[in-house]
């Protein structure tokens, strides 16, 4: 008896419109503020956007987007990540999957969804059954040996961002190391570096995520 | 041996399927000050699962399976479960749970999933996790016994995970309350029989404490789960 039929497989896959971006990174990184900082950025380049917020214990992102003024407040969505922000983003993507889904739905023409996820560890990485790219945010805070540290959310994401560049002076931390050892660790894939609430480097996050997803 | 070995693949807890983020009740009950230790987890399990559960749950996934891929009847059954549903955290639950196990069965291209996600995101299906577990069950080479078991321990099994999460109860210890509470799954799937008979005149609940924790539940700020 066959179970799966491969067609209705792909035709569930092909329904998928819009590129799917993951945004995820340890507590306090600035996730959300990059996200605020990007959708300026995009919405002037001309994308058709929507958020999916993952928050662990309360709204409190989605609801900072959606009084944000930035976003239709219908264009973000929030699902709980039960305890587990590894899980939701990774071993079951189901539920940002399918509110990813919905959000294609209720805006035909959105080209790109982001999403983020609730704040984790290094450990954290998304799974390629929900997102087509994904960022890792750190912050200078956190400390200069993030990097050495070899998390897999470091190592595996497509675009690592440093953010808070300009705490660096104020936390003691050697930035051009901490830039050289994120580079050396990644095999010289992208690392930039970002202040995300003065807009430092968020165009330049916005190239490389355009470039990558949307072919712009 | 198909059958057993489906069972075993849908009743696993890394079947992704939404269901980790619904603590069903166990985060409410425990706001309320409930104290789920072995013995308190235990006590709610079989309250649910002969309360709620034999009453609800199991009929869904009976008349599903039956109905396999009769749309109609399907929505039917759907609408009725929602009916019955005292509280809204657990209808809205339910369906959000519901669409997530879908999503995962139209992507992996199991029989009629595809469609039957279509019907839920058209709105001519609300898509409640049990309908659509007996439906695409059957589609999946289970028999109708395997899949009432399937459906017993996962509710079982995911409050317990709840409970793990939430630090009111370790883990080894959730494992023994949840294999404390087996032969009560055993028992009611034997009450349960074959099935025959069966309407959507027979859903019925009453677990009042769990309703009650449940939509005391929805209006906290600070929650991990969704229900």
């Amino acid at each position: 008896m066959n179970l799966f039929d491969d067609r209705t497989a792909e035709q569930a896959e092909g329904r998928r419109v819009a590129a799917r971006v993951g945004i995820g990174g340890p507590v306090g990184s600035g996730k959300t503020a990059l996200i605020e900082a990007l959708i300026p950025v995009l919405h002037a380049r001309g994308v058709d956007l929507a958020v999916v917020t993952n928050d662990l214990v309360t709204r409190e992102d989605a609801e900072r987007l959606r009084r944000s003024g930035l976003i239709d407040p219908q264009r973000v969505s929030a699902v709980e990540a039960g305890a587990c922000p590894h899980t939701v983003i990774r071993e079951d993507p189901t539920l940002n999957i399918a509110a990813g889904d919905e959000l294609e739905a209720r805006f035909p023409g959105v080209e790109l969804i982001l999403f983020e996820s609730g704040g984790d560890n290094l450990a954290s990485t998304f799974s390629l059954d929900l997102v087509d790219w994904w960022i890792f945010v750190i912050d200078v805070a956190g400390g200069d040996d993030i990097p050495r540290k070899k998390g897999p959310g470091t190592l595996r994401c497509d675009l690592l961002v440093i953010n808070k560049e300009d705490l660096a002076s104020h936390v003691g931390v050697a930035l051009p190391r901490m830039m050289e050892e994120a580079r050396a660790i990644r095999g010289q894939r992208p690392v930039l570096l970002t202040d995300a609430r003065r807009g430092a480097g968020v165009a330049e996050v916005a190239d490389a995520m355009l470039k990558a997803v949307l072919f712009r | 041996m198909l059958s057993l070995f489906a069972t075993l693949w849908q009743a696993d807890s890394a079947f992704p399927n939404g269901g980790f983020a619904f603590s069903n009740g166990i985060e409410g009950l425990a706001e309320l000050g409930e104290r789920l230790d072995g013995v308190g987890l235990a006590d709610v399990l079989a309250m649910t699962l002969t309360h709620r559960w034999m009453g609800m749950d199991r009929i869904a996934v009976s008349l599903a399976f039956a109905a396999g891929e009769d749309e109609a009847r399907l929505a039917e059954i759907d609408r009725r479960l929602d009916t019955a549903t005292l509280s809204a955290p657990q209808r809205t639950g339910s369906r959000r749970n519901g669409l997530a196990f879908l999503t995962a069965h139209a992507r992996i291209g199991t029989r009629t999933a595809a469609e039957l996600k279509k019907q839920v995101e058209r709105r001519h299906m609300l898509g409640h996790l049990p309908v659509v577990q007996g439906a695409i069950w059957r589609a999946c080479g289970l028999d109708a016994r395997s899949a009432l078991a399937a459906s017993a321990y996962g509710v079982a099994a995911g409050m317990a995970s709840a409970a793990v999460r939430l630090s009111l109860i370790g883990a080894v210890e959730a494992q023994r309350c949840l294999g404390a509470t087996l032969p009560l799954l055993a028992r009611l799937l034997e009450e349960a029989g074959s099935g025959d008979g069966l309407t959507c005149d027979h859903f019925e609940s009453l677990t009042p404490m769990l309703d009650i924790a449940t939509m005391r539940h929805a209006t906290s700020d600070v929650r991990l789960f969704s229900n």
